[in-house]
């Protein structure tokens, strides 16, 4: 079923059809327009209103009111138009000759619209008799009744080519008459899509004229080229069209320009004509102002260089300048180019670029922000796989670390500590200009990186010597709670004056009698008043930024400092026989550590000191004390550790690898894959071909999946028993947005069901789009009917309804209801993958939670839980692998899924299992809309 | 490089109207616009989205969106160009651009929209273009009117004019009757005939008058001329 038109439904009940009819009758032109409307909505949303044709025909047909005959037209579009049987409708030949009449109608507008009207009809019987006026409308005066009649015979032409056996003779007539702009483009459509052959055979004779045509027919012209180049044309006809395609890649016009750059892109294979026009998609993207054409234009340039990026990379010069673009998508597209054509030959120019990007990047919005992640990230990227350059990529980016917003500092940071783990050699160098910038750094989870790096990666004496003192200078003096109390004492020195105390409220105030009988009042500063001043100006006082840190109350930043310490005082152990210098690097740490737990407990700092850390850091003082003998502390501060950040990094490896593979995997040569012969090149470039035509064919589809047998029965749903009069059975097939009902009646009676319909509701976000009409069914016949729903949004729901037919007596109606239809909501859910950071932020932003708890008496692995829970639900885990195995006691992970229409899912779930067995906890779900939450965990 | 559908949708993804040139069930349509919310983003600042097999060209009209469904290998600045015209097609028909407006307003969009592209083709027309052919004002058809209003008018006098021949003649038969009684038959005769055939003349003029320029005040009737009319040419039609 064709549909031309969509209105929505916007009044509550519809007006009776008498209603109608008596307002068509009506003398006022207004009355009859509104009554007009409200038939068409009606129509167009399914009812027919069959009787109402003829009133139509008597009552508005003859108007000569201009709205009036529009609205007709829509009316012939959507009328139906047959008869039950088949047979075309007794009153459709009154129309015909209504046509007719207006096609030779001196308003050329009305003209006009009954040729566009005819494009629509697609019944050889109506348009038969209209032919000859239709050729005639082709000779007319005025250009908007030609440009119609000229697509009115392409219409009728596809519709049979009975009808206009010369369609093609008569599209290059009026080519060759025919001056006007948009006349020529529509007869250009009728003669490429009708005749490709004469249609050729016209542009080889007008070659010369071509550049000179209006914009729009150099389009249509250069579309059939791409088709006809594709398929039909021989080597040297292929030049002259691959010539003009390039010259048209310098005309004015930009649409013009984009249509010839993206063909020659797509259908010409030498690198000369790919270079031209991808400088010239360049350079028209670079000219447009808008940031949609921009995006366009460098996805089209990224597909090029996908497929051959040789041809590109002397064009790297010309994508740059977008990365300046005010857009963040522009500059990420731009971005993406660029690192797909970055070579060995071209690295260095390109760092230099990205530097210059990231410098001029400084402001404060989040967009900002995206852009120099996504630079840092592509500056990652050129250091990991062309090492010689890595050194100068970490040298910019270690100078400038302080100047980082902490999202963007974070990502540089896991830069280099990826950069630490696979260039051993750039190791003492960045870690002495990494611990120069410490002085400077303001974030703490800045602090946090650069310390686990020292303490990592000091693998030397000097190392460990240089990373010792620019801790202790970013600490300053030790133990930190004397010298605050020593910093208390010298304030309290300072003159009561200097405290800025407010001596207008006085904390006491007694009353005296003197010795000669008069009162006198004192008044006296308490101490206690006097003490609080004097710790708010020790807190505010100027300190180190590391003990700035601390005592502001990041005891996580301690607690790391504490680690690096400790493996910094055991890889000094291992390298150096110096046992002075050990013990009084041992005797610091330790002076270091506790200063921090005692300074933490005490009343300088805002937050006082989590049992957690305190606890970690008294296990590093521990440790320092007793590694020499448990060689163990060893082996997991020195070793484990690095084994398992290296084991991350070779994962991330493993996933950047996977993807890179998908993406590249057509590109793999397999030894046993078939040569590719030159004679039947032909059969490859067809291929191409159909790109381009299934590209329309898919957008305007539904996108129908050919289905297994096997699988089609699992979805068979009985809806009424064996023993009723009618039985009745359906199919469920979900496609994309929709669940379309196969429904198959059986009459199981003797006598002939009339009027048998069958009626469909539906429960929760569905809506029912297309019923099956009315039929009759004889005796012990059957019939397949189809009926679609639309689905709305991801929800469990249930389609439920009757089957009504009439008996004998015509004012009898029997009803069989039918079964209900459950519809499952994991069908739309499909497992999905997003990082970590994503994860959080959606799981702040999202509205909707349902919490489900959980006990299984189950004897499985909380592994093996997991996976359960994640077949049910189709969701994806985003937790790695590496965190989940091992036998403990509790596990706790995060899912993610996205349904088909785009919305999210998340889940946290967190299990433990008990020594007895059971298994206890919670999942929790989140979404956007409440369906997701809400059906979700039911399934949980 | 064909525009498949034009629509203005609300938020939510309803379609308030949509008019397509390509041939596309409904259920489609509204899939694709149903689907369209979900991929727009609020953080970017581009106002084209693609979905697996079609791109979807926006852009917001206060509360809802027009939207322009392509296929991917569509060139975005014609459509982009495309959708600005019809944005100001659109906000020129109604005054605001609320829900009820657009859909009392919807047919008048569509004519619009179909003035503005020939089966998905991009019509090379403006803005002012597309009220000139929305408005239907024809010269011919005044002219046309002119010569019909002409010759009704000389029909009138015609039959005037033969209505005083009419009154002469009678009265010369009546002088001739009483003056020569012997040949009285004769004149008698011609008079009857003369009176017969103007009498015709003015039926068949008087009726083809007023069927032509007062079709709709005779509506009972209209129906059966209608009808004649058609037999005769559907038999003209099989014949050939």
């Amino acid at each position: 079923m064709s549909c031309w038109t969509l209105v929505q439904q916007d009044f509550l009940e519809a007006p009776s059809v008498d209603a109608l009819k008596t307002s068509l009758e009506s003398k006022n032109d207004y009355v009859k327009i509104s009554a007009m409307k409200t038939i068409l909505r009606v129509v167009i949303n399914g009812d027919s209103l069959p009787s109402i044709l003829m009133h139509v025909i008597r009552f508005v047909m003859p108007s000569r009111n201009k709205e009036l005959k529009k609205l007709l037209y829509y009316y012939w579009e959507v009328c139906p138009k047959y008869n039950n049987d088949g047979t075309m409708k007794q009153e459709m030949i009154l129309a015909c000759n209504s046509f007719r009449n207006d096609l030779q109608h001196p308003n050329e507008f009305i003209r006009g619209a009954t040729l566009r009207f005819l494009c629509k009809l697609k019944e050889p019987e109506l348009l038969d008799p209209l032919i000859p006026t239709v050729r005639q409308c082709l000779e007319h005066r005025h250009a908007y009744v030609r440009k119609n009649a000229i697509l009115a015979v392409f219409s009728i032409y596809q519709v049979s080519n009975h009808l206009i056996p010369d369609a093609a003779s008569l599209a290059e007539d009026f080519l060759a008459a025919e001056s006007e702009g948009t006349c020529k483009r529509n007869a250009l459509i009728v003669l490429f899509t009708i005749d490709p052959e004469k249609a050729k055979a016209w542009l080889l004779a007008n070659f010369e004229q071509i550049p000179s045509l209006n914009a729009s027919s150099l389009l249509v012209i250069i579309e059939f080229i791409r088709k006809v180049v594709l398929t039909k044309a021989d080597g040297l006809e292929k030049l002259r069209f691959q010539s003009l395609l390039v010259s048209l890649t310098a005309t004015n016009n930009s649409s013009v320009v984009f249509e010839a750059a993206t063909s020659v892109i797509n259908v010409f294979p030498d690198a000369e004509s790919l270079k031209l026009a991808a400088s010239r998609l360049l350079a028209l993207a670079d000219r447009e102002a808008d940031n949609n054409a921009k995006l366009i234009m460098l996805d089209r340039i990224s597909q090029l260089a996908a497929r051959d990026k040789s041809i590109l990379e002397d064009l790297i010069t010309d994508v740059i300048p977008f990365l300046s673009s005010s857009d963040f998508d522009v500059c990420e597209k731009a971005i993406s180019i660029i690192m797909g054509l970055v070579s060995s030959r071209n690295v260095e120019d390109i760092l230099n670029h990205f530097q210059k990007e990231l410098t001029k990047s400084n402001g404060e919005t989040e967009k900002d922000d995206g852009r120099r992640r996504a630079l840092t990230k592509a500056i990652h990227s050129c250091a990991i796989n062309f090492p010689h350059t890595a050194a100068t990529a970490i040298q910019y980016l270690l100078s400038h670390i302080s100047d980082f917003q902490s999202k963007s500092a974070s990502s540089v940071l896991s830069f280099i500590k990826e950069v630490m783990e696979k260039f051993p050699d750039l190791r003492s160098s960045n870690i002495t200009k990494l611990l120069l910038s410490l002085k400077e750094l303001r974030a703490g989870k800045i602090f946090r990186g650069v310390i686990w790096i020292a303490g990592e990666y000091c693998l030397t004496e000097d190392d460990i010597r240089v990373a010792w003192k620019s801790i202790r200078a970013s600490l300053g003096e030790v133990p930190i709670l004397a010298s605050e109390e020593q910093l208390l004492k010298d304030v309290s020195n300072v003159p009561e004056d200097d405290l800025l105390i407010d001596i207008s409220a006085p904390a006491s105030t007694s009353r005296k009698v003197l010795p000669d009988g008069t009162y006198a009042t004192e008044s006296a500063v308490t101490s206690e008043a006097l003490s609080a001043a004097r710790l708010e100006a020790v807190k505010a006082s100027k300190k180190p930024p590391l003990r700035t840190q601390i005592l502001s109350g990041d005891y996580y930043l301690a607690a790391v400092l504490a680690s690096a310490l400790t493996k910094l005082v055991m890889r000094f152990a291992r390298l150096s026989f110096d046992k002075e210098r050990l013990n009084a690097l041992k005797a610091e740490a330790c002076l270091i550590m506790t200063s921090i737990i005692r300074v933490g407990q005490s009343k300088f700092v805002k937050y006082t000191i989590d049992d957690d850390s305190v606890e970690r850091i008294m296990n590093c003082i521990r440790a320092i004390y007793s590694f020499e003998e448990l060689p163990e502390f060893q082996t997991v501060f020195l070793d484990d550790m690095r084994k398992a950040f290296s084991s991350l990094v070779a994962q991330s490896d493993k996933r950047q690898k996977e993807a890179d593979l998908l993406v590249n995997g057509s590109d793999a040569v397999q030894a046993d894959e078939l040569l590719n012969i030159r004679q039947f090149q032909r059969v490859i470039e067809e291929k191409q071909d159909l790109n381009f035509e299934s590209d329309i064919i898919q957008a305007t589809n539904d996108g129908m999946v050919v289905e297994d047998l096997a699988s089609k029965l699992d979805h068979i749903v009985q809806l009424a028993g064996f023993t009723d009069p009618v039985y009745c059975e359906a199919y469920v097939k979900i496609q994309q947005f929709d669940i379309i009902l196969d429904i198959l009646l059986v009459n199981r009676t003797d006598t002939t069901l009339q009027n048998l319909s069958v009626d469909l509701a539906t429960l929760g976000d569905l809506k029912v789009v297309e019923r099956p009409p009315p039929m009759n069914l004889g005796p012990h016949a059957f019939k397949s009917v189809q009926a679609t729903v639309k689905v709305s949004s991801t929800e469990s729901a249930v389609i439920f309804g009757n089957i009504v037919y009439g008996g004998k007596a015509s004012d009898e109606d029997k009803i069989v209801v039918l079964n209900g239809i459950p519809v499952n909501i994991i069908d739309y859910i499909k497992p999905a993958f997003i990082p970590e950071s994503q994860f959080r932020s959606m799981w702040t932003e999202f509205e909707w939670e349902n919490k489900v708890d959980i006990s299984s008496n189950e004897d499985i692995s909380l592994y093996d839980f997991l996976h359960k829970i994640m077949k049910k639900t189709n969701m994806n885990c985003l937790t790695p692998d590496a965190s989940l195995r091992g036998d403990c006691g509790f596990l706790s992970a995060n899912l993610y899924a996205c349904s088909i229409f785009g919305e999210d899912a998340l889940m946290s779930l967190s299990v433990e299992k008990s020594v007895s067995g059971p298994i206890s906890g919670h999942v929790r779900i989140r979404s956007k809309t409440q369906g997701i939450a809400l059906s979700l965990g039911a399934f949980v | 490089m064909v525009v498949l559908a034009v629509s203005i949708v609300n938020r939510g993804g309803k379609a308030i109207i949509s008019r397509q040139f390509r041939e596309m069930s409904r259920v489609r349509v509204e899939s694709l616009l149903s689907s369209f919310p979900a991929l727009v983003s609020e953080k970017s600042q581009n106002t084209t989205v693609e979905s697996d097999n079609v791109r979807f060209v926006y852009q917001p009209l206060d509360e809802l969106y027009i939207v322009l469904i392509t296929n991917l290998q569509s060139n975005i600045l014609q459509d982009i160009d495309t959708l600005h015209l019809l944005s100001q097609v659109v906000t020129s028909i109604c005054s605001s651009l609320e829900e009820r407006e657009i859909l009392e307003y919807a047919f008048e969009i569509f004519t619009a929209f179909d003035e503005a592209t020939s089966l998905g083709y991009r019509d090379n027309v403006s803005l002012t273009q597309i009220k000139t052919y929305l408005e239907m004002e024809s010269h011919e058809e005044k002219i046309q009117e002119i010569v019909s209003r002409n010759k009704e008018i000389e029909a009138t006098e015609e039959r005037k004019r033969r209505i005083k021949q009419l009154e002469l003649q009678k009265k010369e038969a009546a002088r001739r009757a009483a003056q020569n009684l012997p040949s009285a038959d004769a004149y008698e005769s011609i008079g009857y005939q003369t009176v017969n055939t103007t009498f015709a003349t003015s039926n068949v003029e008087d009726e083809s008058a007023m069927e032509s320029y007062h079709a709709a005040a005779k509506a009972s009737s209209a129906p059966k001329a209608k009808g004649m009319q058609l037999g005769k040419k559907k038999n003209t039609s099989l014949l050939y």
